[in-house]
């Protein structure tokens, strides 16, 4: 028994560590979005509190007994199956979470080409909508109503631009943006980072640029991006960042009409400290 | 007596090995590397347990807060006597009380044995996790252009929770759906202070749903990285076939309920409204990830019954939605 909670301690605190490391990195915001960091601190440090508490109960003889119904598994607890079922996701995470998702995820996931498809321009009275139904509680939802705002304001300020430039912020919006009013913007110039990724039925001269999207956590991730056109394309491999710096058109894929870049300049580039775009940080 | 020092040695040799990873070890420097696709696996994994623990935690500890210090006969006088009034009032607790579909499970089966009739705990399972102030704005955001979808979602995640209790109170009524044996007369005999009983509880308690976590994390992450979603779209758009495959698709792709708005949104230029409903509605009902520790908790013919019975009630509900609107 003793030996189990020790075991059990030494697990919450690697758990624990492993969350702190990735946080002090940097490295959690390849595997979740901003938005949910404070629960993670939270199960960190509860996950330390409880691993203290387990190896000090360790030491403890005198053992809890209840009637929650733990105790009957701890016979196939202490099979090391079980106990290997929670060390190696602690050592996987020390060693090998640094995977950014590439193209080849792209290509099984199908790709955005106009910000987020079910969304269209939000209507005015939106917000008072919000402001209605949720009464005081507006506090609760202000990624929401921050959104509202600037998606506006950034579509005033794009529409008077002569420059369109995608940052980290404003990319999913000034998609979205330029997709719903494409014939305002062409002719514009335009600058994009991303990376490389080409449908199976592409050419060598054309290729979206694109990043991935991401709501809570990796396994939500979406494609967003944009199509580009141009000869300088031809020797750049899929899954390489490029900054490509164009000119807005018009083309024709799968039936449909999408915004495009004629490419005028691009630069390779490393791959950015924060590869993703989070979909709430418009 | 042995057997627990081999134990103790064998954690400490653990102990020794997480703190050199934490304090020598460099991410960036690995000399050997993971097969590309295990890689994403690897990183969808991580990602969907990190993503999940803080929330497996609250879960645990309300959990072990309502076993600490709600006694059995508090838990019978809050409750409607009558049961059907009962399972009509469950999704409103969400309302009041958001919890995602990793949390719920260990509440719910708290409150089954704090003598809750299992047909309400089931409906506060099936519920709490869609019927929220944050599922909804999450819903409405990734739906701009097509609001109604995140008052559907809500007005039928109602009508199938509400509908799927009434059923499984018919069929199973009052009987016991859970693997132990509830032991209400039995009082702790212990003077411990009651905190630290409810952490002992809860450290107990993330080993017991962890396992099943962890293992249900792992296959969904097989599914993330291996699952050509381009082949949905072959299978079928068909008015009948497709809400079934959404359904299918939720069931394995196991997103939390927040998020799982955004990744719907991307399939709404393909599949009609009804396909992206059951996708919406099911998912946070049931999916890989908890469904093992529903069949860890209760038992096998309960479960089964369950899971036939919501996706029987979430498809017909859904050609009800389709033929009306």
């Amino acid at each position: 028994m003793s030996g189990n909670l020790f075991l059990r301690g030494v697990i919450l605190l690697g758990f624990a560590l492993l969350m702190f490391k990735l946080i002090v990195t940097g490295q959690i915001q390849q595997l979740i979005a901003p938005k949910m960091l404070p629960f993670l601190y939270f199960a960190m440090i509860t996950l330390f509190m409880l691993s203290i508490i387990q190896i000090w109960r360790s030491d403890n003889k005198h053992v809890v007994c209840c009637d929650c119904g733990h105790h009957e598994s701890n016979a196939r607890f202490q099979s090391f199956v079980v106990y290997a079922i929670f060390v190696i996701p602690v050592l996987a995470g020390f060693t090998f979470s640094n995977h950014v998702l590439d193209s080849s995820v792209a290509a099984k996931r199908g790709m955005q080409l106009g910000g987020m498809t079910g969304s269209g321009t939000a209507s005015d009275n939106e917000e008072e909508f919000f402001s209605q139904l949720f009464g005081n509680q507006i506090e609760e939802v202000p990624i929401e109503k921050g959104e509202k705002v600037d998606k506006n304001q950034l579509e005033k300020a794009l529409l008077a631009a002569d420059k369109v430039v995608f940052t980290q912020e404003n990319y999913l919006a000034a998609l979205e943006i330029i997709h719903n009013n494409t014939e305002h913007f062409i002719g514009k110039e335009v600058e994009l980072t991303g990376f490389v990724y080409r449908e199976s039925d592409f050419t060598k001269e054309k290729a979206v640029i694109a990043r991935f999207g991401i709501s809570c956590c990796v396994a939500d991730a979406s494609v967003y991006g944009m199509l580009a056109n141009g000869k300088q394309l031809k020797p750049i491999a899929n899954d390489e960042w490029v900054k490509v710096i164009g000119v807005i058109k018009q083309t024709n894929y799968k039936g449909n009409v999408f915004p495009c870049i004629e490419i005028k300049g691009i630069n390779k580039m490393k791959q950015p400290n924060e590869p993703y775009i989070y979909e709430d940080s418009l | 007596m042995k057997r627990a020092i081999s134990n103790d040695f064998f954690a400490f040799l653990l102990l020794l090995l997480f703190l050199y990873l934490f304090f020598f070890y460099e991410m960036n420097q690995i000399t050997f590397t993971l097969p590309k696709e295990w890689a994403i696996v690897n990183t969808m994994f991580l990602s969907i347990i990190l993503e999940a623990i803080p929330f497996i935690l609250i879960g645990v500890f309300v959990s072990a807060f309502i076993q600490t210090f709600i006694s059995e006969d508090t838990l019978r006088r809050w409750l409607p006597k009558n049961p059907y009034v009962a399972i009509v009032f469950a999704p409103f607790f969400g309302l009041i009380f958001p919890v995602c579909e990793c949390a719920i499970i260990p509440i719910v089966r708290r409150l089954i044995k704090k003598g809750m009739p299992p047909a309400v705990g089931m409906t506060f399972l099936m519920s709490a996790p869609i019927l929220n102030p944050v599922v909804f704005a999450s819903t409405y955001y990734a739906f701009q252009a097509k609001n109604e979808i995140a008052f559907a979602r809500m007005g039928l995640a109602f009508l199938v929770a509400v509908f799927v209790g009434m059923i499984l109170y018919r069929v199973f009524k009052q009987k016991n759906p859970l693997k132990t044996k509830i032991f209400s007369t039995y009082e702790h005999v212990h003077t411990e202070n009651k905190w630290k009983v409810t952490l002992y509880h809860a450290s107990d308690e993330f080993f017991d749903t962890g396992k099943y976590l962890l293992i249900g994390a792992f296959l969904a992450s097989l599914v993330q990285t291996f699952l050509n979603r381009n082949a949905l779209l072959q299978i079928g758009t068909d008015e009948l076939v497709s809400p079934f495959i959404m359904m299918g698709f939720a069931y394995v792709l196991s997103l939390c309920s927040e998020a799982d708005a955004f990744v719907a949104a991307s399939f709404a230029n393909t599949f009609s409204a009804g396909a992206i409903l059951a996708f919406l509605i099911y998912g946070p009902m049931l999916d890989l990830k908890n469904t093992l520790m529903l069949f860890a908790y209760f038992r096998k013919r309960f479960v089964i019954g369950f899971i036939l019975v919501l996706t029987c009630v979430v498809y017909f509900v859904i050609l009800l939605y389709q033929t009306l609107f």
